[in-house]
């Protein structure tokens, strides 16, 4: 399976304020930039299994071990236009034409089952990867990585981390169990697990399930070959199933963690904004000034939850599932704090500020001191994950001529939207510049736009038999779509709003298509079965209302061979590669991008995967 | 030459529809229990002595059984071969051999059938026997022998007159109430190399035969249910479906689902049948080909051929409950040491595709077992009318819960020249027979879904 997600972030560009001829220099446009990733959720890997014999009928328990490797190799040219954008070039600055990745991932599960409904889990992850060793990248001052308040060299903690390794992370770490209530079973979990509701399979973005559990696109999009239990990312919460009757089941889940979406950190080879995610340490703003990266305002580890009702009744010959999920983003919305702005010393004077010299202003000495600002970092940073976000789903599963059919339509409220980097500025500037506001938000909050958005998904997934051309064909499509419907906050940084100009401007509807087709030949060589999965993903009209939702013309697609080995050894050679229109200024800089695709139209890469047992 | 015609002509039916409901007539009916056994297999043995008379079946089980032992000591263990057929013997026994079984000798001389004497030890509780009966009376298949109604819990054709009829005979065959067992799945390149295809923890229920319905069959009442999770290999480990039939598949289609690991959720899996290749089996069978034949019979026409005297597999107790599964495969085919083959009546029924229709195969010829009613083998043809894959069952019967078992096939494909065994118990705990029917939430997709752990 491959999962195509997008995502949402920002570009750096002045932005005038001509209003009152306050002119912010250090302002910025939000750019709502499109992650397709491809990641191959294929459940086929090779994985090295210990069952134990516990000598015990009602005791199961085993430990599987997967090893996989990957060698990627980039094939295409460094884009001109990226490398002249210093806020989305180190990713492609780093890595160079030739190997990207050379990669082992060990993913390693352990599941102690007692009479096969009680017990726990627990599987972790650890990885390597070699080509971090050594970056292209000779370019300080486009760089946005920091060493010492001064930029450099290298890649952030995170990217270090997760990229180059080596490292590791417990996964799933869950107990679980089932008993009765009022004579029905009830299946409990508790701990770190994943649940996925409703019937989205390739869009994590548009489903009731969004935020459900946040994907690891650092993983998904570097690792082809990944497993799904890899990159859906466990969230510590409570949770409970009740078959309360044979035609009806009821779900509730309350979590008690929050995680964020993971995408390629800047300055990977799949790093599109130097500025994102967890690992982003600075924008820069100007010629020499930077804005550093701030603490990010997160939602509170409590308060999200959601009940789910899956009936199937007999006259249906489906499931309808009905869904109500209080919930926080998983994207971020960035929100800019300058300490200086550009304001004539008279004007500066006169709000109550200190002028630095006959232009610049020293506006917030809180955001930047003065010998930052000397030293080019005039400002910070925020990304702000707001809560409160209600989503009310329903959802429909049902054969339609042999092909299985889901749809999943859901209303949400309180969504946040697409939107330019909010401007966090003193209350007197604030006051006369549209969309800023004052202070930083707080917990759940966020100064960007928010609004009520629909979203729907239809997806079909059947089965080719026998035909000429190969031995069988599974394929999988799925249209999404999303409307907005109210613009409740923020309508000023509003990306829809009719002053914008950027080439990913939010238009009232959006329609994506993603498809996969995996023929298969079976037995081409004893032992071996064949594969060429393909997976194509695309905007068809319109720029989504929220954060990684889609743009027209923008997308990612793979074709790969793959040979499966005795069904133990999966072999995957494959290619991948991203396209999308983006608008470029005079100099050649990016200044609107529709998603992060265009962004990545330079990194088309040959993979080589081997899974395998040890 | 052993045909046996079809007990009735058509036009002799056709003279006896002022019966109305009647799908045979009372005095066939009375040989139900006389020179028929109460399930309609034919009572006596043959004229040369080599298929016995039916004479009750196996009531007593072998000396050294031991109550609740979920893997069957072999009764007839101490048998020695009476026959042994290798390529060189296949005109001479050409009428008794599958085309399958002749293509398996003719291409390897490793090949062996080892006929053992015949036994007939099945029968079946008193409840089968006594809805048998009625049935016989009052089943009737419909639309144009695709669906069925008026069927009591039991064989609604004890004396059939049409393919269908035979095939709604195998579909409805009475296995127990149930079973669950871990089994081994396993494929043979055509390189003769063996890879374990996968482990899994399967359970079979047939609600229809829950002693607490009674009345007819209903259409919205599945009759069939199953539910399989892997646990091998390793990458399969927690992929699971499950699989609801009804007894008129047109009127209601089976219900397929699966769970999907990592998302512990489920999807429709409406491609569980017909003609999709099952992907455990390297490309060698299509669903429809498990336990033989399963599912709607909607693309073929369903002739009867006759009923005919053939060697089979039977009787495969070593087989089916042999500890060490890698010794069970050899290059090409079968470890023929593993196999016990009997002569037995078997009625033929050939499957034409029906123009207009798609499916991988153009033909597929049945043998069913007359005691079981089990469909026990199948030739398949391509589209070119070449014998293209065949499809055999290693039949035992659980003589501790009077219930036969056909869970354990193979699937032989001469164009690639790979096979796949399906349905190995031996190497794991056995096979344990339901006693009652779980309740609703065993079977239940959204149990699948809550209770998953991987």
């Amino acid at each position: 399976m491959v999962l195509w997600v997008s995502i949402n972030l920002l570009e750096g560009e002045e932005m005038k304020n001509a209003k009152k001829g306050v002119n912010v220099r250090s302002g910025f446009r939000r750019r709502v930039i499109a992650a397709a990733v491809v990641s191959s959720l294929s459940a086929w890997s090779a994985a090295h299994a210990v069952d134990f014999d516990t000598g015990n009928q009602d005791l199961a328990v085993r430990w599987d071990n997967t090893l996989r490797y990957n060698y990627a190799y980039r094939v295409q040219e460094q884009n001109p236009n990226i490398l002249a954008s210093p806020n989305f070039d180190d990713g492609d600055r780093n890595f160079n034409k030739g190997t990207v990745a050379n990669r082992i991932d060990l993913l390693s599960e352990f599941d102690f089952v007692y009479r096969k409904v009680n017990g726990f889990r627990v599987s972790a992850a650890a990885w390597y990867d070699n080509a971090y060793g050594q970056l292209d990248n000779t370019s300080v001052a486009s760089s946005n990585h920091m060493v010492g308040g001064a930029p450099a060299l290298g890649l952030g903690d995170t990217a270090r981390r997760f990229l180059k390794g080596p490292s590791g992370e417990i996964l799933d770490a869950f107990v679980f169990g089932q008993t009765e209530l009022g004579g029905r079973p009830l299946n409990l979990k508790v701990g770190r697990h994943t649940l996925v509701w409703g019937e989205s399979l390739l869009s994590p973005l548009h489903g009731v399930n969004y935020g459900q559990s946040p994907l690891d696109f650092r993983k998904g999009l570097a690792v082809p070959g990944v497993e799904a239990k890899e990159v859906f990312l466990p969230r510590n919460a409570i949770s409970a199933q009740l078959l309360a009757t044979p035609e009806l089941a009821l779900a509730a889940q309350y979590f008690l963690e929050w995680k964020p979406i993971r995408i390629p950190e800047a300055g990977s080879y799949l790093g599109a904004f130097d500025m994102l995610l967890d690992g982003g340490e600075s924008i820069i703003a100007g010629p020499g000034q930077r804005l550093l990266r701030g603490t990010d305002v997160k939602p509170k580890n409590s308060g999200d939850w959601g009940l789910s009702g899956r009936w199937s009744p007999w006259w249906l010959e489906g499931t309808l599932g009905m869904y109500y999920r209080k919930t926080s983003d998983i994207q971020p919305q960035i929100h800019i704090q300058p300490g200086a702005a550009a304001l004539p010393a008279a004007i500066c004077n006169a709000l109550g500020f200190t002028s630095l010299n006959a232009s610049t202003c020293h506006i917030n000495p809180s955001a930047a001191s003065i010998p930052q600002i000397l030293n080019g970092n005039v400002g910070q940073y925020y990304e702000i994950y707001p809560s409160n976000i209600d989503i009310l789903g329903i959802s429909l599963s049902k054969s339609v001529a042999g092909v299985s059919v889901g749809a999943d339509l859901n209303y949400r409220r309180n969504m946040p939207l697409n939107s330019d980097p909010v401007l966090i500025l003193p209350a007197a500037l604030a006051a006369m510049t549209p969309g800023a506001i004052s202070a930083l938000p707080t917990q759940g909050k966020t100064g960007g736009a928010v609004g009520d958005t629909w979203h729907g998904v239809v997806n079909l997934l059947g089965t080719v038999a026998k035909t000429q051309l190969f031995d069988t064909a599974s394929w999988l499509a799925e249209l999404q779509w999303n409307h907005w419907s109210k613009v409740t906050q923020g309508s000023d940084v509003f990306q829809g709003r009719d002053s914008y100009t950027g080439i990913d401007k939010v238009s009232k509807n959006f329609v994506g298509l993603s498809i996969n087709f995996t023929p298969t030949w079976y037995q081409v060589y004893p032992g071996i079965d064949v594969q060429l999965p393909i997976a194509y993903s695309v905007g068809l009209s319109g720029t989504s209302a929220v954060a990684s939702g889609g743009w027209k013309d923008a997308g990612s697609f793979s074709i790969g061979v793959g040979a499966d080995i005795d069904q133990k050894h999966r072999i995957d050679l494959s290619y991948v590669g991203y396209f999308g229109p983006f608008a470029t200024n005079a100099m050649g800089q990016i200044t609107s991008s529709r998603g992060i695709t265009p962004l990545l139209k330079d990194r088309g890469f040959v993979s080589l995967t081997l899974k395998t047992t040890f | 030459m052993q045909y046996l015609k079809s007990l009735i002509a058509a036009a002799l039916s056709i003279a006896f529809t002022s019966t109305a409901l009647a799908a045979v007539t009372a005095q066939e009916a009375q040989q139900l229990g006389k020179n028929l056994t109460p399930t309609g297999a034919e009572k006596a043995g043959n004229a040369d002595g080599t298929i016995p008379e039916w004479t009750g079946g196996l009531t007593t089980p072998p000396a050294g059984f031991q109550e609740n032992s979920l893997k069957l000591i072999d009764p007839y263990g101490s048998e020695k071969p009476r026959l042994s057929i290798t390529s060189k013997d296949i005109a001479a026994n050409a009428d008794k051999l599958t085309e399958g079984t002749k293509q398996l000798l003719r291409r390897y001389p490793t090949m062996r059938v080892d006929v053992y004497p015949t036994h007939r030890p099945i029968h079946f509780p008193l409840r089968i026997i006594e809805n048998t009966k009625k049935n016989a009376f009052v089943s009737k298949t419909t639309d144009g022998g695709e669906g069925i109604e008026n069927v009591m819990p039991g064989y609604p054709f004890p004396i059939p007159k049409t393919g269908y009829e035979v095939m709604w005979n195998h579909l409805l065959n009475y296995r127990g109430l149930g079973w669950s067992a871990r089994f081994d799945s396993y494929n043979v390149g055509s390189d003769g190399k063996a890879w374990l295809a996968t482990t899994g923890d399967a359970t079979y229920a047939w609600p229809m035969y829950d002693p607490k319905k009674t009345g007819f069959l209903k259409e919205t009442e599945s009759h069939w249910k199953v539910k399989v999770v892997y646990v091998a290999p390793a990458r399969r480990a927690g992929e699971a479906f499950v699989v609801w039939d009804y007894p008129n598949a047109l009127k209601q289609v089976r219900r397929a689902w699966q769970y999907l690991p990592g998302q512990r959720r489920v999807k429709l899996a409406p491609e569980i049948a017909y003609d999709t290749p099952n992907p455990q089996t390297a490309g060698t069978a299509t669903y429809d080909d498990a336990s033989v034949f399963n599912g709607a019979m909607d693309r073929f026409d369903f002739k009867l051929v006759g009923k005919k005297e053939m060697y089979i597999p039977y009787d495969n107790y070593k087989y089916t409950y042999f500890a060490l599964p890698a010794e069970v495969t050899k290059p090409g085919h079968i470890n023929p040491d593993m196999v016990r083959w009997e002569l037995h009546r078997v009625w033929v029924v050939e499957a034409t595709l029906k123009p207009g229709k798609r499916h991988i195969y153009s033909k597929r010829v049945f043998y069913i077992d007359e005691d079981s009613w089990a469909a026990v083998a199948s030739d398949q043809y391509d589209a070119r009318g070449q014998l293209y894959r065949s499809t055999f069952s290693f039949s035992t019967f659980s003589y501790d819960v009077m219930a036969p078992f056909f869970d354990s096939f193979a699937n032989y494909d001469f164009i690639s020249g790979t096979y796949n065994v399906n349905g190995l118990y031996g190497a794991h705990e056995g096979i344990k027979h339901m006693t009652e029917m779980p309740g609703d939430a065993f079977f239940s997709p959204e149990a699948l879904a809550g209770a998953g752990v991987r």
